[in-house]
């Protein structure tokens, strides 16, 4: 039985996962026992499929430095941030122990960024997935198609099929890891939280880097002492959830919740939307389950069904006592930025307030996003002031 | 003034400055292409006047207007909005929080419905055939002025089975929009009616791409630089056809007596679009003896090269297309930029080659997913496979804040004065 101490330091280490650190450690050991690494470079991927291969799914994180050498060559810089960090790191020799990389047509840019890793001819396995952009019966069934093509192609890469009983038990696996974020982020609902912003978002990218039964197995020991624990935070408001996509780095909600917020909740495609909503495991067609689970989910400004997704922001923003949301639009990620008028427009109509910061994917321009996020934070103060 | 208003205006001068004083450097047919473009703005601005429905969709005209609404060609809009109106429409564009750094043909679009220039369609479908950033466009503009909005996604390969998908979700999109939109009813026999048209103008656009395999080719840049137009654009289709035909008539007849006082230097392709404002660039070319060949973009030029399937064919599929099947081929499956990046790439070294191009002009606008990804790979396929050069401009299509055109033609001149001395 460890002691108060003891069990703070492994939650620091199971939040410090994905640092630069120690976010390859998992990937190398899995190596070193003659198994295959797979990178996943985007959220619509179903990593249940990669897993149920006997391979490790590793959400590849790009680089957080703000300078670049090699992917200039092959990217203009006003291209999604997040894959120039990714091309980066596979040009910089950084991810060379991946056997592999799974992405889909998330956006134009997605197929664009695949198209120079086959150029280049890194990783050993590409794939690039198709995924529809609604949520109907047509879209499900679609995906399903896309889905057993992952399913063949890396049971090919491998050299043997992957069965459907090995597909029901990686789908428990992340069922599991589903209900154990879940319970994390119940608890984010108390005030205060017992872990801030940057630490959920320090457990869920490590989620997304580890063997999922090994962080199960720590997430769910640590539980009972985050239950009991209690939050460090400069304010007790304003609470905010933050919506975001690609965003990876901790560092960004720190800052976030350094300007004086507490981060109850987000929207965030390495955050809630990770893992909100499970496969159901008694449907007959696993295949189509999984379908069905990764299209109705909750999806970004990507999937054109705006109204849903702004709506169940609204819902997490009430349920979560949300004083206002705060919006990080990564640029020239298109999709969430033509949706920007419209998701705020929906909060205001709603009466939450919200405001958007355009931000790259490095930490940058700290000093100006400071002091934004400090500006609406006394605006909230001052609403909920005047409102007691 | 709204936009069609002004088009009238602009389109009715053109056709007197022909009229009354011909230019014989210029394409007579030009006549012709003008009073095209005048019969649909002023069938268009009657038809927004009269109250009747218009419908927004990419490369899917034939299926709109068979439904029985006034397509709306708003990326073509765009294009032809001007620099003034262009500047207006990001100013609204930045106030609103739309992304000003998206592709200026696709988002401007946006604020054209509100600043009054062209009328809120009764009907939209947003799909990634073209392009993501005119599907959410399309989706803004939905969302915005709560317009029925039917979403068609494709798939990145044209199989069968994707061919399948696309044609259900154009069936499911027939219903929604009868259901929706009081008045319309889908024809099938319009649709017919319409793609044999669009399969008449196709066979023009092969014979004039043999002709551009002439050397030296007689077609001059501005004529180059047009995307390619079909007949099921235009409320009067027939016109298209009379004008691609007195199009393609007046290049064969200069490719036999020659074009005087031309000399062809080198030969290339543009890709994707260009400094749409500003000429300065074409007559550049004009100057130094350069054909350009083609504008090649993402969409119809393609269908210049007879190789790849349209309207009729029966060898991709190994059986006949229903109707429907035909505008999910065309419209959807297999347009260049919405494959992998090699469908496209694969394009440009096709044309490229077979049209004897000294060098590339690609053209890396800002915003365009679809393309700005690919530079480097156009580039370093064209010198492994062909051994040419690709000259890499930057900018915006439309807006010209920002563009520097002497620097722009001193970067022509440069690359270009090195192509000659490597020919010489």
């Amino acid at each position: 039985m460890l002691n108060q101490v003891e069990m703070e330091e492994k939650l620091k280490n199971l939040i410090q996962g994905n640092s630069e650190l120690n976010r390859t450690k998992w990937a190398l050991a899995w190596k070193d026992r003659g198994k295959k690494v797979i990178g996943v470079a985007c959220p619509y991927v179903p990593e249940e499929v990669i897993y149920a291969a006997d391979m490790l799914p590793w959400r590849v994180t790009g680089s957080w430095q703000g300078s670049m050498r090699f992917a200039p060559i092959y990217r203009p810089v006003s291209t999604n941030l997040y894959y120039n960090g990714v091309l980066e790191n596979f040009l910089g020799g950084k991810l060379d122990f991946l056997d592999g990389l799974v992405i889909t047509n998330r956006y134009d840019d997605s197929r664009r960024f695949y198209d120079v890793l086959a150029h280049i001819g890194k990783p050993p396995f590409l794939h690039i997935m198709y995924f529809p952009h609604q949520d109907n019966e047509l879209s499900y069934q679609a995906l399903g198609k896309s889905i057993t093509n992952l399913k063949v192609q890396l049971g090919e890469f491998r050299g043997e099929e992957i069965s459907e009983d090995s597909l029901h038990h990686a789908v428990e696996i992340y069922n599991k890891m589903r209900s154990l974020l879940m319970k994390v982020y119940e608890l984010r609902r108390k005030e205060p939280p017992p872990l801030s912003g940057a630490e959920v978002l320090g457990i869920t990218t490590a989620a997304m880097v580890m063997p999922k039964d090994e962080f199960n197995k720590e997430l769910e020991a640590l539980l009972p002492y985050v239950e009991g624990r209690e939050g460090s935070f400069k304010n007790l408001r304003p609470r905010l959830l933050v919506s975001a996509d690609q965003i990876d780095n901790p560092a960004y909600l720190q800052l976030i919740e350094d300007a004086g917020t507490i981060i109850a909740m987000d929207d965030m495609d390495t955050g809630s939307r990770y893992f909100w909503d499970y496969v159901n495991p008694n449907m007959n067609d696993i295949i189509y389950a999984l379908a069905k689970r990764y299209i109705i989910g909750p999806r970004d400004a990507r999937m054109l069904n705006w109204d849903q997704q702004v709506d169940r922001v609204i819902e997490w923003a009430k349920l979560y006592k949300i004083d206002g949301i705060l919006e990080l639009v990564l640029l020239y990620y298109f999709p969430r930025e033509f949706r920007v008028p419209f998701f705020k427009d929906k909060l205001r109509k709603s009466g939450i307030p919200s405001t958007s910061i355009q931000v790259e994917y490095h930490l940058s321009n700290v000093g100006q996003m400071l002091t934004r996020i400090g500006a609406f934070a006394e605006i909230l103060q001052n609403k909920s002031r005047h409102q007691d | 003034m709204n936009f069609f208003e002004r088009e009238i205006e602009r389109l009715k001068r053109r056709i007197k400055k022909i009229e009354e004083n011909p230019d014989s450097k210029k394409l007579s047919s030009n006549r012709l292409l003008y009073k095209l473009e005048l019969n649909r703005r002023q069938h268009q601005l009657d038809w927004w006047k009269a109250g009747k429905p218009f419908a927004c969709g990419s490369i899917v005209s034939p299926l709109l207007r068979a439904m029985g609404f006034e397509y709306l060609d708003a990326a073509m809009i765009a294009d032809r909005a001007g620099a003034e109106a262009m500047n207006k429409a990001f100013e609204f564009i930045r106030a609103e929080g739309y992304p000003e750094f998206a592709c200026d043909r696709t988002v401007s679009i946006i604020p054209f419905f509100s600043l009054g220039e062209i009328p809120i369609p009764s009907f939209i479908m947003a799909s990634n055939n073209s392009c993501d950033n005119l599907m959410y466009t399309y989706n803004s503009i939905a969302h915005r002025y709560n317009i029925p909005v039917f979403p068609v996604s494709i798939s990145f390969e044209a199989t069968e089975e994707t061919l399948q998908y696309v044609t259900a979700q154009l069936r499911e999109m027939i219903t929604y929009a009868e259901k929706t939109v009081p008045g319309i009813k889908y024809n099938e026999d319009k649709l017919l009616e319409l793609q044999g048209m669009d399969r008449i103008a196709f066979t023009y656009y092969h014979q004039i791409y043999e002709l551009k395999k002439r050397v030296p080719c007689p077609i001059n840049p501005r004529d180059a630089f047009r995307e390619v137009v079909l007949p099921s654009y235009f409320p009067h289709p027939e016109l298209c056809l009379e004008w691609l035909k007195g199009f393609l008539d007046e290049l064969r007849e200069r490719a036999e007596k020659g074009v005087e006082g031309r000399e062809e230097r080198l030969r290339t392709i543009w890709t994707v679009t260009g400094y749409n404002n500003d000429t300065a660039p074409f007559d550049y070319l004009e100057s130094k003896g350069v054909t350009l060949l083609m504008l090649l973009d993402g969409g119809p030029s393609r269908w210049h090269i007879a190789k790849y399937p349209v309207y009729g064919d029966e060898t991709e599929y190994g059986r006949k297309l229903s109707p429907i099947e035909e505008m999910a081929r065309v419209g959807f499956n297999c347009v260049a930029w919405s494959g992998l990046g090699d469908r496209w790439v694969d394009d440009i070294i096709f044309m490229a080659k077979e049209l004897s191009c000294d060098f590339l002009i690609n053209f890396i606008q800002s915003g365009c997913v679809q393309t700005i990804g690919l530079a480097k790979l156009i580039e370093e396929t064209a010198e492994r496979k062909l051994g040419i050069p690709t000259l890499q401009l930057e900018g915006r299509g439309l807006l010209m804040a920002g563009y520097d055109r002497k620097r722009v033609l001193e970067k022509m001149d440069d690359f270009i004065e090195r192509c000659l001395r490597k020919k010489a």
